[in-house]
Parts: structure tokens; C-alpha cells; sequence
């Protein structure tokens, strides 16, 4: 009865552990001078970690800029750079030009598990205030709320 | 014999002396010949060290350029010239310069400033600022271009920055991309992107801060750093921080005395808690390891 217990025990355990580490996937969002002292910080807008990742080998991520210039609704899907010396580490460029407003779009998926963000931007950088982070892929209509939200008269001031 | 005059020569018998001396000769021993040179390895070190010296001085010949300098005066045309090690470079109150440094980057030369190009070598980019201001936009892996002053070096880390200094070395270092390493005499001052540092004569680099920090931390941080790093002045310091000026509270803990890092700690972990391996302990007793990276982590909040 005991190795019964025992060995549901152990399956239980190994059922958990992937389980937990999957559930407790995340982003963090950073200033670009958080990937360290290397010369691409200075063409990053801004960085995000992947964390809670068992496997960063298996990691996924994917990003778009989703902007209104003009009255025209944009998409532009961008290419995260990975910063060779921090692992887990990715930066975002400048791939939308300055004009309009602009938020990015960020998916990670990790064995199973996905964190996403809305990043909102100004000119310069990130609006460390204006970030929304969700335990799934931001759904088209968040991307839409922010960017309505982000583009109207009394939303924060860029 | 095909020579018709050679055939009419009588064929002579040649005297036996000749023959006695062929075999005297023969029989004595050959007489020393000088020795060959031959190649030893032991050789080979001489030799590489030769032509590495050669190769050095010609590399180096080589990438001890002038750099490219565009002069402005008011609405004049812009006059181009060239600018090599030991000249020196001086705008006055109505123009200004755009100098490229190599191929790594450029440095805007304000009104009113005077510097002196120091080395132009691939691995060292220098200039010495005597006062005025500079606008550097660098493009190269870290530590190949600096700026001298009198009270503070400028260590590019991959950046973009301006500074300021008057004749008696103070001023102030704004960086808006990037890192930069403000050092002098063994005291460094890391800079980010956003912050500010101020340096003076014979003090040199003050603590870094952000240019949004209260008004409160800037005054008080002035006190600290050039007014003899009183306890009440670090004390306004904390208690005017938010969780952004963990940069200057980092700075902070190796820089006053011991019994006070557990008031700086205090304050930075009441922000966010520390990183895993991050102690209290290690912290307080200035571990380079934990102190660095602790600086990591809370990069992501700058």
C-alpha cells in the first residue's frame, strides 16, 4: 500500500513541478541599459526578460508594433533581438519611426506556458506606467483598448 | 673532337709529379670547411617576435589617423579640416565643430570649448576637454573612447552623452543612451541612460542620479558628495528616493561609512526585496559579486 502511495506521490510531484514552472511564466520590461553594458543598448527601445522559463532554449517569443499614424490602423511584426549575454534577455528596436502612436505587442510561450504585454511607447522609450501584463497572448481586442486609450486627448501626455 | 685544331695536338703523357701530388692530396685529411648555419628551432622565438614587433609598429602606423572635423561659424559656409594627436581644437562664443571620431562615432564641439585630442589609435579614442561642452554619440564595443577632464574620465560603454566643464574641472555628465563609466582616481560612477553626474575639482564624480529625481535627493546628494558626506545629508538622500533612485542608493553603499549601509539597505529593499543569493550580510560587507548583482536586477527598474 505504501509503494501505492509512494508512487502516486512521486507522479503527483512530477505532474506538478512543469505544471507550476509553467504557470508562473512572465515578463519583465526594462530600460534598454538593463541588458548591460553591450553596444546594442543604444539601438533598443526597450527589453524584456522571460522569466520562470525551465528551458529558455525552448523559448518563443514574438512581438508587433501596432500604431495609428494618421488615421491609418498599422501592424508592423518586429524581430526581438536576443542580448548575447544575458539568456532569456530580448530587445525591441526602433522598427516604427516616430510618427503616431505606437504600442508593442509581446507574446512568450515556454513549454506549454504563455505571458504576454502591451507596451506602450513615446517617442523615446517605453512608459513604464502604461505596461499591461497578461499570463496569455494580449488578445486583438486589448491591443485595440490600449492603443484607443493610448492615442486619445487624456491619455498620458507624450 | 670535333675541333679541327684541337685534333692536331700531339697527345703528351702527363709527368708523374702531377700524379704524386693528386695523391698526396687525396690521402691527407680535407682541410675544416666553415660551419653551415643551420636552422635551429629554438630560432623560431626570435623570429616571431621580430616580425610581431614589425607588424605592431606598421598596424599601429597605420590606425594612427587624423580624424575629420567640420567647422561652423554663424550662417559662413562649413570649412573641413583634419585633426591628429597633441592638436588641439577650440570654438569660440559664435561657432562650433563636428568632429568624427574614426569610424566609431562622432563628438559635436559647442560654442566656448577648447580639448585636445589625445591618442587617435584603433584601441584608444581620446580626448582631453579643458572646458566647454560635447555632445559624443560612440557606436563601438565599450572602453574605446574616453574623455579627460580635470576631475573625471568619461569611459565609453556604448553611449550617447554631453558634458560640461569649466576651467576648474567641474561640471556635469548627462548620458541619454547607453552606459557610461565616470572614473577618477580608482572611484567610479556608473551612468545610465536617463541619469546625471556631477563631478568637481578635486573630488571628483559625484553620485549618479536621475535627471526626474526630487529636487530634495539632487540637493541633498550635492551636500553628500562635495560637502563632506554627512550622515544628515544622507539621510534626506533616503528619505526624498523613490524606487527609480535605487541607482544612487546602490552608489551610496560603498561610499559611506559602514555603521551606515544598513539605513541604505533598509530603504532599497523596501522598494522591491533583493534577488536570490542577495544578502543582507554580503551586501553590507561590499561583496564586488553581490553588489553587482544586485545592480543587475535592479537595472530593470531604471
Amino acid at each position: 500500500m505504501d509503494m501505492v502511495i509512494r508512487s502516486l506521490a512521486t507522479t503527483l510531484l512530477a505532474l506538478t513541478i512543469p505544471l507550476a514552472s509553467a504557470q508562473s511564466l512572465s515578463l519583465t520590461i526594462g530600460n534598454p541599459v538593463a541588458a548591460g553594458q553591450t553596444p546594442m543598448v543604444k539601438s533598443l527601445q526597450f527589453v524584456f526578460r522571460v522569466n520562470g522559463c525551465a528551458d529558455l532554449s525552448k523559448a518563443k517569443v514574438a512581438a508587433t508594433a501596432e500604431g495609428i499614424v494618421g488615421n491609418a490602423r498599422r501592424t508592423i511584426p518586429l524581430d526581438p533581438r536576443a542580448v548575447p549575454t544575458q539568456s532569456g534577455v530580448y530587445g525591441i528596436p526602433d522598427q516604427w519611426g516616430t510618427d503616431g502612436t505606437w504600442v508593442v505587442a509581446i507574446t512568450a510561450d515556454c513549454l506549454g506556458a504563455t505571458a504576454g504585454a502591451i507596451v506602450q511607447m513615446n517617442a523615446r522609450t517605453f512608459v513604464r506606467d502604461g505596461t499591461q501584463f497578461f499570463s496569455r497572448a494580449p488578445s486583438p481586442a486589448e491591443i485595440e483598448t490600449a492603443l484607443k486609450a493610448y492615442a486619445s486627448p487624456v491619455s498620458v501626455p507624450r | 673532337m670535333s675541333d679541327p685544331h684541337l685534333s692536331r695536338l700531339p697527345v703528351v703523357k702527363a709527368p708523374d709529379g702531377i700524379w704524386n701530388s693528386i695523391e698526396a692530396s687525396l690521402r691527407s685529411p680535407a682541410p675544416e670547411s666553415p660551419r653551415r648555419l643551420r636552422w635551429q628551432p629554438w630560432m623560431w622565438l626570435p623570429a616571431t617576435v621580430l616580425l610581431l614587433a614589425i607588424g605592431f609598429w606598421s598596424w599601429n602606423r597605420v590606425h594612427r589617423t587624423r580624424w575629420e572635423v567640420v567647422r561652423t561659424t554663424g550662417s559662413q559656409p562649413a570649412r573641413t579640416e583634419t585633426i591628429g594627436a597633441g592638436d588641439w581644437l577650440q570654438t569660440d562664443a559664435h561657432s562650433r565643430a563636428e568632429m568624427q571620431i574614426g569610424t566609431i562615432g562622432k563628438v559635436e564641439i559647442e560654442p566656448g570649448t577648447r580639448l585636445r585630442i589625445v591618442a587617435t589609435k584603433q584601441n584608444d579614442n581620446r580626448l582631453s576637454l579643458e572646458h566647454g561642452e560635447i555632445a559624443a554619440t560612440i557606436s563601438a564595443p565599450p572602453k574605446l573612447f574616453f574623455v579627460e577632464t580635470k576631475s573625471a574620465t568619461a569611459v565609453d560603454l556604448g553611449c550617447e552623452y554631453k558634458m560640461k566643464v569649466d576651467d576648474a574641472g567641474n561640471g556635469l555628465l548627462r548620458v541619454t543612451r547607453g552606459w557610461v563609466s565616470f572614473d577618477w582616481q580608482g572611484r567610479e560612477s556608473l551612468v545610465p541612460a536617463g541619469a546625471n553626474c556631477r563631478t568637481r575639482a578635486g573630488a571628483g564624480p559625484g553620485t549618479p542620479f536621475f535627471e526626474d529625481a526630487p529636487s530634495a535627493l539632487t540637493t541633498a546628494l550635492d551636500d553628500f558628495d562635495f560637502s563632506g558626506h554627512s550622515e544628515t545629508a544622507l539621510r534626506a538622500i533616503l528619505a526624498a528616493s523613490r524606487s527609480r533612485d535605487t541607482l544612487t542608493l546602490w552608489h551610496l553603499l560603498s561610499r559611506v561609512p559602514a555603521p551606515l549601509r544598513p539605513l541604505i539597505y533598509d530603504r532599497m529593499v523596501s522598494f522591491a526585496p533583493p534577488p536570490a543569493g542577495v544578502t543582507r550580510e554580503k551586501v553590507l560587507s561590499l561583496d564586488p559579486l553581490t553588489l553587482k548583482m544586485w545592480k543587475d536586477e535592479l537595472a530593470w527598474t531604471w
